[in-house]
């Protein structure tokens, strides 16, 4: 009958509704973490400390400051020069692992570890080794070791430099992070049936050949994930030029810089780099996935 | 030249002996397939010729010169695969010419090549079609094609069939087969299907656990069957085995079996004399028992036996019947379906003494092929 149905009909939606309740740690996630942050992030960026709002004398303060152009320019080319290198590293360790050999398990735990340390202990490790005075890479390039021939001859204050400083955190976080790479290829590469490597052999073609008609085109997925995720990090870098380029500021640095150092008197300058972090990392993510699919049309020629 | 020759060839998986010393000579032109159940190394085999295994021991000759440490790449020697391995990425072109492309070969050569292929498998119009927007008969197809415009001295085929319903196998093997006339390359092929074996090769290498049965033309292999690994494998239904011994009935040479005393032909009493006394297996194959209602005259090499009908199977003209001796051993063999018999039923039936295989029972080899 009718009337039933009109006598509870909030029972009869909050049935329908009843389903959704294990998507509500989600939905608060969403609210708390993307809605309420970045609205807040929004209004700091666009306010001034005195209280205006909306203003762009916030924007127009981060513009005109010497440390953001240069911090944008290092960002970028440590984006630019991390990320491939990353990709290209991962790509070299797992086409080292990808076949299965004796102790294979071992090697792949050992390539893993540089994860399991902290980036902190890395990169105090590197500001060690970067020494500009009794540095382990100055003694080396200096000749103090048998297995490497004297190149130098005095010290070098590899920290001292912006390129040199930058290129050691580079290295740092490459080194620390290019498991990750090598797992997601390592998968891509396993993913592959192997009896097409074999047919590829019975047909001529060697190891290099192989990589380039086989590997390459199949783990053209696994590659945009490895470019799009690997760069996103890069942006957001903060430990390695924290600790080993001081002076020298990527953008990620230079939100904390302008929060901490100036006492707290460019609150609304910080937050508005912040945000142009994250407009760098959308606009480069659409960049990398229109290079990503510039590549898999020329390294697989489908038709 | 393209001859090939494995002798004494070994291969282990650890302590696992995968191809024990297995002796094997293909005659330049020949098709020859390794038959045998799953897991008995025919994969394996293919492999070692392939050079995408390595020889553990042995060597292997192809066209003459010794190949055991030639890397796959210069072997000329192609391979189709049970997955038929397509690059999923390619189109069924370039699947096909990417042997070519790989050694360099001119456009205009790649292209003579693909028009004189395409025809040949029926492949036109596919061209530019993925692996995955075809069917399996085709790729099995483009599979083929890609192992032959690579002109190889031998091409090796392993299970290609098994991935194909009945109707589409039958139709690949007869295509199978001109094509191994038109082209006369040497193939080996593999398969764990006696029929298939049968219906194609000119010679058929019967392999178990690692090593080899018997290598003979199929009426051979079906005639006389050298063990009775072989006269089981080989054959369809698979032969009845019924153990007795030689004795010398007054004077007259017989094979006492648990069914009762079985004739043997006058031609091989002779040297079955020096057997008297033996106990042997005898291997029956369903199709030589023969009901008695249908046969008029009765040859001196006959025996008659009655058994109890258990179960038909109606194969259209004929039917295959499984039944018990007296004695409870199973039997089973052919009969035509116009003659008089159903389930239950007691029949008598004809085994002609010159179609007993006679097996040690140790050994299991056939006693009198040697
Ligand atoms: N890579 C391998 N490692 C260890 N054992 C293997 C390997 N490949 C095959 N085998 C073993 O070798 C035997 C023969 O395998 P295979 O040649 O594939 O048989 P078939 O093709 O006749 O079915 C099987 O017992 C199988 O388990
Ligand atoms: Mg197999």
């Amino acid at each position: 009958m009718k009337s039933g149905q009109e006598q509870f009909p909030s029972a009869a939606r909050l049935k329908s509704i009843l389903p959704l309740w294990p998507l509500l740690p989600a939905a608060f996630y969403l609210i708390t973490f993307l809605f309420v942050v970045l609205s807040y992030l929004l209004y700091l960026s666009f306010s001034t400390a005195s209280g205006a709002f909306p203003t762009l004398a916030t924007a127009g303060n981060v513009f005109a400051m010497n440390e953001f152009r240069q911090a944008f320019v290092s960002t970028l080319l440590f984006v630019i020069v991390g990320t491939p290198l990353e990709l290209v590293a991962g790509l070299a360790l797992a086409m080292l692992i990808y076949k299965p050999f004796f102790l294979r398990s071992i090697v792949r735990t050992l390539f893993i570890i540089p994860l399991a340390v902290p980036g902190l202990v890395t990169a105090t490790l590197l500001f060690i080794i970067f020494d500009s005075n009794g540095g382990f890479m100055n003694h080396i390039l200096m000749g103090k070791y048998w297995f490497f021939p004297h190149v130098i001859r005095h010290a070098v204050d590899w920290r001292g430099a912006q390129w040199s400083a930058l290129s050691v955190a580079m290295i740092g976080k490459i080194w620390r992070d290019v498991p990750i790479s090598m797992l997601i290829l390592l998968g891509g590469i396993n993913a592959i049936d192997p009896e097409l490597f074999d047919a590829a052999k019975t047909m001529g073609a060697g190891l290099r050949q192989r990589f380039r008609y086989v590997i390459l085109p199949l783990i053209i997925p696994a590659i945009s994930s490895v470019l799009l995720l690997r760069s996103i990090e890069m942006w957001k870098e903060f430990i390695f030029p924290y600790i080993l380029a001081g002076r020298y500021h990527l953008l990620g640095t230079l939100i904390e810089f302008l929060y901490m150092e100036w006492g707290g008197k460019y609150e609304h300058e910080a937050a508005f780099v912040a945000l142009v972090l994250v407009g760098c990392i959308v606009v480069s993510v659409a960049v990398f996935m229109f290079l990503v699919d510039i590549v898999r049309r020329m390294v697989s020629d489908v038709r | 030249m393209s001859e090939l020759i494995i002798k004494n060839i070994q291969k282990f998986y650890g302590d696992h002996k995968v191809i024990d010393k297995l002796d094997l000579q293909i005659n330049s032109g020949e098709f020859v397939t390794l038959l045998g159940p799953s897991g008995c190394g025919k994969t394996t085999l293919l492999r070692m010729i392939a050079g995408l295994e390595t020889i553990d021991g042995g060597e292997l000759y192809i066209g003459g010169r010794k190949a055991n440490n030639i890397p796959a790449q210069k072997r000329r020697i192609a391979m189709v695969f049970q997955s038929y391995a397509l690059f999923p990425h390619m189109s069924v072109k370039n699947n096909i010419v990417f042997g070519l492309r790989i050694k360099g070969m001119e456009l205009h050569d790649m292209f003579t090549r693909l028009d004189w292929v395409l025809p040949l498998l029926g492949l036109e119009g596919l061209e530019n079609r993925l692996p995955r927007e075809i069917s399996g008969g085709q790729r099995q197809r483009v599979a083929l094609a890609r192992a032959l415009v690579l002109d190889p001295d031998v091409l090796l085929l392993d299970e290609p069939l098994s991935n194909l319903d009945t109707a589409l196998r039958e139709m690949a093997m007869e295509e199978l087969k001109r094509v191994h006339r038109q082209v006369g390359k040497t193939i080996i092929y593999v398969t764990h299907n006696q029929a298939e074996a049968m219906t194609m090769s000119e010679r058929i290498a019967v392999m178990n656990a690692g090593h080899l049965e018997q290598y003979d033309t199929p009426g051979a292999l079906y005639r006389h069957p050298r063990t009775m690994f072989s006269a089981e494998f080989i054959g369809s239904p698979s032969a009845n085995f019924i153990p007795g011994t030689i004795e010398i009935k007054n004077g007259e040479l017989v094979l006492n079996s648990e069914i009762g005393l079985l004739e043997i032909d006058e031609t091989r009493k002779d040297y079955l004399r020096n057997f008297s006394g033996r106990s042997v297996v005898a291997g029956i194959r369903p199709q030589d028992i023969i009901l008695s209602s249908t046969r008029t005259h009765r040859r001196a090499s006959d025996s008659h036996v009655t058994l109890g009908v258990e179960l038909i199977e109606n194969h259209g003209d004929r039917s295959f019947v499984l039944g018990r001796f007296e004695n409870g051993l199973p039997v089973r063999f052919m009969a035509a379906n116009d003659s008089d018999y159903r389930t239950d039923a007691r029949v008598e039936v004809l085994i002609d003494g010159r179609c007993i295989h006679l097996f040690d029972p140790e050994t299991r080899q056939n006693i009198l092929e040697k």
